[in-house]
Formats: structure tokens, sequence, C-alpha cells
């Protein structure tokens, strides 16, 4: 059955995550105001885009500029063709950054560029105060991270888009039971580890962080994940 | 009453007026058994609910490597709701306390009680 929506209640990065991640074959068919546009997935990928009479990863990253409007996805549609062969999380991050430079602000002075680095300073600090300290990321709710520091060698990329799925999906759910509440934090506690994360000021980013759980205690976790997030909350600037 | 319904008054007297409401629920969303102590609190949505939540930390675990999930803690402005698997993971027990419970009694409550529901199954 089509799913229908809203791109202001799911954005286009948060479609491309949710399709590829379940791996099925699907088309989304997207159009804001005049212009539409077809993305097709199969295998957790990306394989196709067109629009008018263009086609492949220049239209993908078109539309991944698209803030309004109106989206169709519909299981199990075959791609026409095979255009492109870039994993998403890639065409996410590339797509974003272009979109990034484009707005760039070219009046901003060079201490503002210190931005990033001060929050990884902050991140590596926390990674000191928390034992079995695993790996920690400033994520945007598009899911990709601003910056990070990890103890040891992990996929910090994936992790950040899989942990931005599970809280869009918790703080929904909590939305919609009690729409006079927010979420706090939220845990997850796993066989090898505990993923805390803790949402900044509006809500556009978060903290997270993971600790080998045989290590870590859960007290200190908390307190420090509350501390670090207002730290990394006035790093950022609003 | 069932036997999952017996256990769960056992938790509710733990945990005391702390408690608003705790379930059993299948993956599929369903409650098989459960207390509600405050009456405006739509438990079956929420049993719906964090079924999806779940199942999708599950899969988020899985593609993370960090292996099985035990639990899922949302701390809200005025509670914490807690989601533990049971057994081999086709139900979860859900549970939701005020912030005035102690976090730590109330994990370890669930840990003491997890094996005994996952028992009272009706397999």
């Amino acid at each position: 059955m089509a799913i229908k929506g809203s791109l202001s209640d799911m954005d286009i990065p948060s479609l491309v995550q949710y399709v590829c991640n379940e791996g099925q074959e699907a088309r989304l068919h997207v159009q804001q105001q005049d212009q539409q546009a077809l993305l097709y997935f199969a295998a957790g990928s990306v394989i196709h885009a067109e629009m008018d009479d263009q086609i492949g990863e220049e239209v993908f990253y078109q539309v991944l500029r698209w803030q309004e409007g109106v989206f169709t996805l519909e299981p199990a549609v075959a791609a026409p063709a095979h255009t492109i062969t870039t994993p998403w999380s890639v065409l996410l991050v590339n797509g974003l950054q272009r979109y990034d430079e484009e707005t760039w602000d070219n009046t901003l002075h060079e201490e503002d560029y210190d931005m990033p680095e001060n929050i990884q300073d902050i991140l590596k600090e926390l990674g000191e105060q928390v034992p079995g300290f695993i790996a920690a990321s400033v994520v945007g709710m598009d899911g990709l991270g601003i910056a990070e520091h990890a103890a040891t060698k992990v996929d910090v990329e994936a992790i950040n888009a899989q942990m931005t799925l599970l809280v869009k999906l918790v703080d929904t759910t909590i939305r919609k039971l009690s729409p006079n509440d927010a979420v706090d934090d939220y845990l997850l506690t796993t066989e090898r580890a505990y993923f805390l994360v803790r949402f900044l000021e509006g809500k556009d980013y978060f903290l997270g962080f993971a600790a080998d759980r045989r290590v870590t205690k859960l007290g200190s976790m908390r307190l420090n994940s509350r501390i670090y997030t207002e730290r990394v909350d006035k790093a950022l600037p609003h | 009453m069932t036997k999952i319904d017996d256990i769960l008054q056992e938790v509710r007297t733990e945990l005391g007026s702390d408690l608003i409401s705790t379930d059993v629920v299948g993956m599929d969303g369903l409650s098989i058994g459960g207390i509600i102590t405050d009456p405006n609190f739509n438990a079956s949505a929420a049993a719906a609910r964090f079924a999806m939540v779940m199942q999708l930390a599950r899969k988020v675990s899985n593609k993370i490597a960090l292996g099985e999930v035990e639990d899922s803690l949302v701390t809200t402005g005025g509670a914490y709701i807690i989601s533990r698997f049971l057994g081999d993971g086709s139900y979860y027990w859900g549970l939701a306390v005020t912030k005035d419970a102690v976090l730590g009694l109330v994990r370890m409550t669930m840990n003491e009680y997890a094996d005994q529901l996952w028992d009272a199954i009706p397999k």
C-alpha cells in the first residue's frame, strides 16, 4: 500500500534513510509546487532518480533540498534504469555539503569556523569522563553528524543515521501519546552497551554517546549527558 | 485474573503510587495483560506505539553491532517509560512511572519480575 505525506512531516533525508533501511524495492514520488521527481530504491540503495528529462545523482541532489511539498511512497515498483551506484549515506552527506556550501554566509568571520572544533573538544572531554566510553556525536535531525569523537574504530556515520531514525520515532511516539510532554533523554540498553541520547535546545540536534555497559555507570552517564549537552548547546550558534 | 495480572499487581505493590501503567505486549502491539492507574493514560496506544519503537530499536542495534536490545528507557518531562524484551523477544514489558520514582529501583524491579512474566505467558 502506498504511503502519502507531507515533506514538512517527513523530510527527504528521513524518507531515504527509512526506505534504504527497510531494504525494500520502492518508488518515491515527490512534488514541490510545479516540480515533480521520482526516486527509485532497491536492496537498501537509491538506484535511480529522474526529473523532467534529467536522470541520476544530480536529480537526487536537487530533490534533497526540497523542504515543502508532498510525497507518495509506493512499494514494489521496479526502477526503469540503474543510474546511481553511490551508497545512500554518501549521497546524503554529499547533497547536504553542497547545500551548506551554496548557502554559506560569506560575511562570517574566520573565528566562526572554530565552532565544530570546539564541540569536538567538548566530546573528547566527555570521552575522558565516561568509563568505557565508545563514541559520542552531535547529530542533526537529518541524521548527519556535526562533530564526533570515538575511542575505538566504529562507523560513526552509520550510527548517527540509525540512531536518528530511532530518536525521531521516540519523539513522535511521546508527542502523540502526550502532546503536552516532551522527551528529555532516551537510553537504549543492549547486551554490549548503553546508548544515551539527549536533545539540544530547540530539538534540531542531539548529543548521543555510547559506553561499554560492563564498565560504565548508568548514573554517571546520565549526569554527564546533562552537563555536556548544556556545554554543546552553548557552543552551537543559534 | 491471569497469572500475568497477578505478577503485575505485585509489581504495582513494589512501585506504589509512582506506577502510571504497565503492560505485557506482543510485538504486534497488542497487550495481553496490564494495569493502568492513570485514567488519562492511553495504554493501548502506548502499547502499539512502543512495539514500533522496540522493533526499530532491535533493527538499529543489530545494524550498528551493539548486540541484542535489552531495554529502552524514555525520560520525559513527567515520566520514565521503560520497555524491556521478555524471553525470546516475541513480547515486551512496558512500564511507565512518574518522575518521583527511583529509577534504579524501577529497573531492579523489572529485572526481578521479567523472567516470571515470560514464564506466565501462555505458549
